[in-house]
């Protein structure tokens, strides 16, 4: 055996399950196509939130609050700053389904909070401009994380702990069988008793057809400049998702002293191959997001001066799917992430070591199963195709 | 007449040209193909380097100075800050002509400066690992630009001004005679007495002349992360330039919390037509500046987790094209800035409004004239 694990892909997924791997001491080895800490998938871009009141349903909050100690516990190892939590605003018509949503995971699981009507706004988040009928909840347990620097100093860690991070290298196919998995590369193999495939976009690539086939969609992140970036600090201005009619939008602080990233919460556009992501965003593209500043956050110029283009495999439910693979022995997957994993990156991590380890968890991510898909599989799939 | 003056491009030099014509009280019409302050061409990534003691010659030196002056008033003109004034070291070898041409400058115009041996580098800017021989110059007069809100504040200032802004719009046509210029657009012509191109990487497209003479290069900034973030803040850590031992390489230092942008001067090749810039850069294209940052500074990681992708006009000297187009005098162009435009803009801005409204101007414009590529 050359590890007990093998980690197929050091991003997001990966390089937490490494370092929760390797602190634990598991022997284990980290495979990543590009190096730990690249822009040329899911992760990157400066920010990404971290929710707890959570619009996508109340039944994630214990993952996320198990999640919440985890990055606690990476800053710790690690010495850096990853979460911070400067609260968040749900913006949105005050009977919609979203922040119904949001409403039931404060009832259900007691998060601190605040609801905002439209004069409580104008008075302390005037860089937004409601339209009527829209209210606010500003959940305390809310913030944004580091994706670089999360990354690169997990996998670090990992390493400092005993792994080993194989860069620059592709894994072209699993052979798993009743006793572990021979990870091909190319010309080489390494054997292992378990995998875990934390392979983003290229999760289909190397599990056909026995994962849910992804859609993997362009997350396309979009920078504007502040006409006065000292409205937009960390403790001034809470991370926001909103829902405004047509615009479905996200926004984070300013980190860099000029520009503040308001984003679209869903895919672009349709990605055939991951490893041809089109980095270009043509002009015309991103009339929507500009129109969406422009009425709903005056403050910032609607241009954007900073676009960042990432991609992240999306399920029909877009809920992931993270656990044993049906049908192949010692595989566990953690993927379909659909555009929400980041923040719960390092309790996924921490579930999949469990697995590893105990051959169960208990974080809550029964409702992430992967056997809750059925098996659909067509020959093109066995095949890849 | 439209305008007393169509300025096609309302990027870097058209955004400033915009601001200083406006100021001048002539009336202003400024095309912009894309949004204001957009980065599709070769403003933006977060920061830009501004410099006095000039390793491309010390005949620049005054437009420095004078430029200098210049973002300090458009602070003052939009309230914002756009230059950090956080010192340059240029770093290389004794007699080489990139030290040479910052030494000549530094003696011929008096500039304040020190000189950092080795050891003197060691002790102050540990960050920097010096090879044998390597010694630098720290250019007090030096520091960090923000592209994006110099570009932004001088059109905006420009339109408070009067200028009339019309972004998302692509000029497709300038057509002089001997009493103005027509300006094509998708929508409508325009009618000015004078046009100054300032069209960046599509110069070439509105004065066919230049086609040859402006070869269209990428430029990729990448950022790097810090072990020890406060080592690269911008009190420890000057914006430097690094070039005679094997990599051409700037540095400027962490603008939020955590990055520090490290690049290659040149190096990445030649973009076909503008419109196809592309804006990923394989990993392979990434090896030489990661060994670069591995080899000249200390605690990075060693691989890019930001990466931008801009474009510039490149002459065959480097030397910029800045002045009235030979055998057309109502068209004025400003191209060619070879990479190291943005920190002059606002002068070269001020040198155009001068050749426009009296014919000539005291700013020393001369090595960068059109009519040396006649």
């Amino acid at each position: 055996m050359d590890a007990d694990v093998a980690v197929i892909g050091v991003g997001t997924m990966g390089a937490m399950t490494l370092w929760q791997l390797a602190r634990r001491g598991v022997r284990a080895i980290g495979v990543e196509r590009f190096n730990p800490g690249h822009d040329r998938s899911g992760a990157g871009g400066e920010s990404r939130l971290f929710r707890t009141a959570y619009l996508e349903g109340s039944h994630y909050v214990p993952l996320l609050r198990a999640a919440r100690e985890q990055w606690r516990e990476l800053e710790a190892d690690t010495g850096r700053d990853l979460l911070t939590l400067n609260g968040g605003l749900m913006i949105g018509g005050a009977d919609t389904r979203f922040l119904r949503n949001v409403r039931a995971s404060i009832d259900d699981h007691g998060i601190a909070h605040e609801t905002l009507d439209a004069a409580d706004m104008r008075r302390r988040f005037p860089q937004h401009r409601l339209r009527d009928g829209e209210v606010a909840i500003l959940d305390h347990e809310s913030g944004f994380v580091r994706p670089e620097l999360a990354v690169t100093v997990a996998a670090d860690a990992a390493e400092r702990h005993g792994a080993t991070v194989v860069r620059h290298q592709r894994v072209t196919r699993l052979d798993p069988d009743a006793d572990g998995v021979t990870v091909v590369l190319g010309d080489r193999s390494l054997r292992v008793r378990t995998a875990v495939v934390a392979a983003g976009a290229w999760t289909n690539t190397l599990l056909p057809g026995y994962t849910p086939r992804l859609d993997v969609q362009r997350l396309i992140m979009t920078w504007f400049p502040a006409r006065d970036p000292g409205r937009f600090r960390t403790e001034d201005f809470p991370i926001f998702i909103r829902q405004t009619g047509d615009y479905d939008i996200s926004g984070w602080p300013c980190l860099d002293g000029a520009s503040v990233k308001v984003a679209i919460n869903h895919g672009w556009d349709h990605v055939a191959d991951p490893d041809a992501l089109d980095r270009d965003v043509d002009d015309r593209l991103t009339a929507h997001i500009r129109s969406a500043v422009a009425e709903l956050l005056p403050d910032l110029y609607p241009e954007p001066v900073r676009i960042g283009v990432y991609m992240d495999g999306y399920t029909a439910d877009k809920d992931a799917f993270a656990g044993p693979v049906p049908g192949l022995p010692n595989v566990i997957v953690l993927g379909g992430f659909s555009g929400h994993g980041f923040k719960m990156s390092p309790a996924i991590g921490r579930a999949a070591a469990d697995l590893v380890t105990e051959g169960a968890t208990g974080l809550p991510i029964a409702h992430l199963d992967p056997a809750r898909f059925p098996q659909t599989l067509t020959v093109a799939d066995r095949l890849g195709l | 007449m439209d305008a007393d003056v169509a300025v096609i491009g309302t990027g870097t030099m058209g955004a400033m040209t915009a601001w200083r014509l406006a100021e001048a009280g002539l009336s202003t019409i400024a095309f912009e193909r894309f949004g204001i302050g957009h980065d599709r061409s070769a403003a933006g990534g977060e920061s830009r380097i501004f410099r006095t003691a000039y390793l491309e010659g010390p005949e620049y030196v005054p437009l420095l100075r004078r430029s200098q002056e210049l973002w300090r008033d458009l602070e003052r003109d939009t309230g914002q800050a756009l230059l950090d004034l956080t010192g340059a070291l240029m770093i290389g070898v004794d007699g080489s002509p990139h030290m040479g041409n910052v030494l000549e400058s530094v003696r011929r115009f008096d500039l304040p400066h020190e000189v950092l041996d080795r050891a003197a580098m060691a002790s102050r800017y540990p960050q920097h690992v010096l090879a044998d021989g390597e010694f630098a110059v720290f250019d007090p007069n030096a520091g960090v630009l923000r592209p994006e809100f110099a570009v932004i504040g001088a059109a905006r200032r420009a339109a408070e001004r009067g200028a009339r802004l019309v972004p998302h719009t692509a000029v497709q046509e300038v057509a002089p005679d001997t009493d103005g210029v027509t300006v094509r657009t998708p929508d409508r012509t325009y009618r000015v007495r004078h046009v100054v191109v300032a069209a960046g990487p599509w110069t070439a497209r509105l004065l066919p002349q230049y086609a040859g003479r402006v070869d269209v290069r990428r430029i990729v900034m990448t950022w790097f992360r810090a072990g020890d973030p406060a080592a690269y803040a911008p009190d420890r850590f000057p914006i430097f330039i690094r070039e005679d031992t094997g990599y051409d390489v700037f540095g400027i230092p962490t603008l939020d919390g955590g990055s520090v942008k490290i690049a290659l001067t040149d190096n990445y090749g030649a973009v076909g037509e503008p419109e196809q810039l592309d804006h990923d850069v394989p990993p392979a294209d990434l090896e030489t500046v990661s060994h670069a940052a591995a080899t000249y500074l200390a605690d990075l990681h060693d691989y890019p987790h930001r990466v931008s992708v801009h474009m510039d006009g490149y002459t065959p000297d480097r030397h910029p094209i800045v002045g009235p187009v030979p055998g057309h005098p109502n068209i004025t162009v400003l191209g060619g800035f070879s990479g190291h435009g943005f920190k002059m803009s606002p002068a070269i801005a001020e040198a155009a409004v001068d050749l426009i409204t009296k014919g000539e101007t005291t700013l020393p414009i001369t090595h960068l004239n059109p009519s040396r590529f006649a």
